[in-house]
C-alpha cells in the first residue's frame, strides 16, 4: 500500500495509511475490491500509486517543474536554444506551464491573449483536457473509460462556454445563484466545493480532487445525493 | 479477414453542390491589422504572420484556418421569399462547425481530413472546390471515436477508431468498405501510411506498441516495440505512444507521450534514436501529441501543454517554438494533431474550440543549418 506523494517519507506514510484506512471504514470501502491482488484502480489518497500517479512520476507529469536552469537562452552545447530564432527573448525561453491555484503570472508566462487574461481560470480544465482527449491516458481501464468527449455543453454562457461534456455536467461556467433560485449559495457550496476565479466559475477540479482518489472517480464527495445537493437545492 | 461492406450509403454528403458551403475564416489576405504575437510584436502590420521575427529569416507562414464552415458563408439563394427573410435561410447542416477535431491528414488534391472525436465522423474540406463533406460509419464498419486519419496513394482515406480499436477504410468516393485490426488494437490514436511499403502504422496507445497492417490486403503484419515500465524505458519501448509519421524514406517517428520523447525506427521497426525529456525547454515536451515531418526532415511536434509546435532537427535539436496559448491565428487551445502535406504545409488541429490551422513552411537554401538538415535527413 502506497500512500501520500512521497514514498520514502515513512512518517508520512504511516500518517496516510492511517487517514486512509480510517476513511476507508469510514466510506465502507473494505470490500472485495480492496483484497490483495485486486486490479489497480483502487481507492486511493493521495497521488501515488493512483491512476494519475503516470509513469511513476508523480507531480511531475501535470506540474512540469523547470527543467534545469536558463541562462540567457542557454547554449548551443546544451542543445537547448532555438536556432532559427535566435532573437527570441530568452525569457520566452521556458514554454511555462507549471501551474497553482496562485496562477497570477499566466498570462505573462504565455504570451498573453484573449483567452489568458490574468485571472483566466479556464486554465484549470485545460490541464484536464490535455490528457483527456480519448486517446492520451495511462494503462489503466479506469483512466481510459473517463475520457471526456461528450458534446458540446448545452449551456455555459458567453466567452466561458464550455465545449463538450453534455452527457456529463458541463465545466468552465459560472455559478451564479442570481441567475438560477434552485441552486445554493455560492458560500454553502464554496465550503464543500472549491469555485473558481472572481466569477466562482465551476471546473474539473470543483468536482473532481485529481490528487485523490478516495472516492473513486477522483470525486471529492461521494458519488451520492448529497454531492449533487451541494449545489442544487 | 476484414468485413466488407456492400451498402450504400450517405457517407459521402456532398452539401449543396455547386455553392458555397462555407469558406475559410480568416485567410493571411484577410489578416486584421493588430494581428497577435508575430504582427504586434513588431509594432507594424506586415501582411502575413510569420515565424520568427525579423531579424532572423522566415521559417513559417501562417496561412489560414478553418472552424465554423456553416456560418461563414451561407450558400447563395437565388430567390429569397418572404418566409426565408423571417425564418432566416437554411445553410447548412450545424454539425458543419468543428467540434473536436484530433487527427489530420491532406491528400495530394490538396483537400483536408480531420477526424471529429465529438461528431463522430471525419470532414473533407476541399479549399479549392470550396465545399465540405463527411465521411461517416455504417453498420458494418462504424466510427464511435475517430482519431487518426492517414489517405494512400489512391485517396482511399483510413481513419482510426479509438473506442472500436479498429481502423476504417473508405473509397476514394466515401463508402466505407472495411473495418479490420480489432483483435490486434487496443486504442489506435495516429495513424500514418508509407504509400511505397503500402503500410500503415497505428500509435496504440494502451497497448503502447506500435501496430502495422498491410493497406492492400488490410491485414495485420505486425508490431514495432514493446511497452515500457517506469524503470525501464529503452529506446525500442512506448508508453502510451499517441501519434506517429513518416519522413520521405519511411523512418517512422513516434509521439511517445508519457515517456516525454520522440522516437525513430526504420521500416523495419529498428530503433533509430530518441529525442526529448520532460520539461519546459525547447527540445522538451510535457504532452506531445500531433507529430510530423517536413520535405527537408525537421520534425515537428504539437504539445497539448504547451500549446505550441516546436520544429527540431532530425536529432532533436530546438529550431523554432510556433504558437501560444490564445485563439488568435497562430495561437493554440489543446492542440492534438499534426500533419504536413507534400507542399509542406503544416496542418493543425485543436479541441479545445475546434478548429484547423494552416501554415507553410519557408525553405531557407542558404541558411547554415540547412545543408546540415539535409545531410542528417539523407542519412
Amino acid at each position: 500500500m502506497v500512500c501520500g506523494l512521497n514514498s520514502r517519507n515513512k512518517m508520512k506514510e504511516k500518517d496516510m495509511n492511517v487517514k486512509f484506512y480510517t476513511l476507508a471504514a469510514l466510506l465502507g470501502l473494505a470490500s472485495a475490491s480492496m483484497m490483495p491482488g485486486a486490479p489497480a484502480n483502487l481507492p486511493k489518497t493521495g497521488l501515488a500509486g493512483s491512476t494519475h500517479d503516470i509513469g511513476g512520476n508523480g507531480c511531475k507529469s501535470c506540474h512540469a517543474p523547470h527543467n534545469g536552469s536558463i541562462v540567457n537562452g542557454g547554449t548551443q552545447g546544451t542543445g537547448l536554444i532555438l536556432l532559427w530564432s535566435r532573437s527570441f527573448p530568452a525569457a520566452a525561453n521556458t514554454f511555462g506551464v507549471y501551474d497553482s491555484a496562485t496562477m497570477q503570472n499566466k498570462a505573462v508566462e504565455l504570451g498573453g491573449s484573449a483567452l489568458t487574461t490574468s485571472s483566466d481560470v479556464r486554465m484549470y480544465s485545460l490541464l484536464c483536457l490535455s490528457c483527456h482527449d480519448g486517446v492520451t491516458s495511462s494503462f489503466t481501464p479506469a483512466m481510459l473509460t473517463t475520457h471526456m468527449v461528450g458534446s458540446r455543453a448545452s449551456f455555459g454562457s458567453g466567452a466561458y462556454e464550455s465545449l463538450g461534456l453534455t452527457n456529463d455536467h458541463p465545466v468552465n461556467m459560472n455559478y451564479d445563484p442570481t441567475k438560477n433560485p434552485s441552486l445554493q449559495a455560492v458560500a454553502t457550496v464554496g465550503a464543500a466545493l472549491p469555485l473558481y476565479g472572481s466569477t466562482n466559475t465551476m471546473q474539473c477540479a470543483t468536482c473532481h480532487d485529481p490528487h485523490n482518489d478516495v472516492n473513486t472517480n477522483y470525486l471529492r464527495q461521494a458519488n451520492n445525493t448529497a454531492h449533487c445537493t451541494t449545489c442544487h437545492l | 479477414m476484414p468485413k466488407v461492406s456492400q451498402v450504400k450509403t450517405h457517407a459521402s454528403l456532398q452539401l449543396a453542390a455547386g455553392t458555397l458551403v462555407f469558406l475559410t475564416v480568416l485567410t493571411a489576405a484577410d489578416k486584421k491589422k493588430d494581428g497577435p504575437q508575430g504582427a504586434s510584436a513588431v509594432n507594424q502590420a506586415p501582411a502575413d504572420l510569420i515565424w520568427p521575427l525579423p531579424p532572423d529569416p522566415p521559417r513559417i507562414r501562417w496561412l489560414a484556418q478553418y472552424s465554423d464552415m456553416a456560418k461563414v458563408k451561407p450558400p447563395a439563394v437565388k430567390k429569397t421569399g418572404w418566409l426565408d427573410k423571417i425564418t432566416g435561410t437554411k445553410t447548412a447542416d450545424e454539425k458543419f462547425e468543428l467540434r473536436k477535431p484530433y487527427g489530420i491528414a491532406a491528400d495530394k488534391r490538396g483537400r483536408i481530413y480531420t477526424a471529429d472525436t465529438e461528431l463522430k465522423f471525419v470532414f473533407v474540406i476541399d479549399p479549392v472546390a470550396k465545399a465540405v463533406e463527411r465521411r461517416e460509419g455504417n453498420s458494418h464498419a462504424p466510427l464511435s471515436l475517430p482519431v487518426g486519419v492517414a489517405v494512400d496513394a489512391e485517396d482511399r482515406l483510413f481513419v482510426s477508431d479509438a473506442e472500436l480499436h479498429s481502423i476504417v477504410c473508405f473509397s476514394p468516393s466515401g463508402q466505407p468498405l472495411a473495418s479490420f485490426g480489432a483483435t490486434h488494437l487496443a486504442r489506435p490514436g495516429g495513424i500514418a501510411i508509407d504509400r511505397q511499403r503500402n503500410r500503415l502504422y497505428a500509435a496504440d496507445a494502451k497497448a503502447s506498441r506500435i501496430v502495422v497492417f498491410d493497406t492492400s490486403t488490410m491485414q495485420f503484419v505486425g508490431y514495432f516495440g514493446s511497452p515500457s515500465t517506469p524503470a525501464s524505458h529503452p529506446g525500442g519501448t512506448f508508453y502510451s505512444p499517441t501519434n506517429v509519421a513518416l519522413d520521405r524514406v519511411g523512418n517512422i517517428y513516434v509521439a511517445d507521450t508519457w515517456n516525454y520523447r520522440v522516437q525513430v525506427l526504420d521500416p523495419a521497426g529498428k530503433f533509430i534514436r530518441a529525442f526529448g525529456a520532460q520539461g519546459d525547454r525547447p527540445g522538451e515536451f510535457i504532452r506531445p501529441k500531433g507529430i510530423a515531418v517536413d520535405s527537408e526532415g525537421h520534425v515537428y511536434v504539437a504539445d497539448a501543454e504547451f500549446n505550441n509546435f516546436q520544429v527540431l532537427s532530425p536529432e532533436g535539436q530546438p529550431l523554432l517554438a510556433v504558437g501560444s496559448l490564445g485563439t488568435d491565428p497562430g495561437q493554440f487551445a489543446l492542440i492534438a494533431g499534426l500533419f504536413i502535406d507534400s507542399k509542406d504545409r503544416i496542418y493543425t488541429t485543436e479541441m479545445f474550440h475546434g478548429r484547423l490551422q494552416v501554415f507553410q513552411y519557408i525553405s531557407q537554401p542558404d541558411s547554415a543549418d540547412h545543408k546540415e538538415v539535409k545531410r542528417a535527413a539523407n542519412n
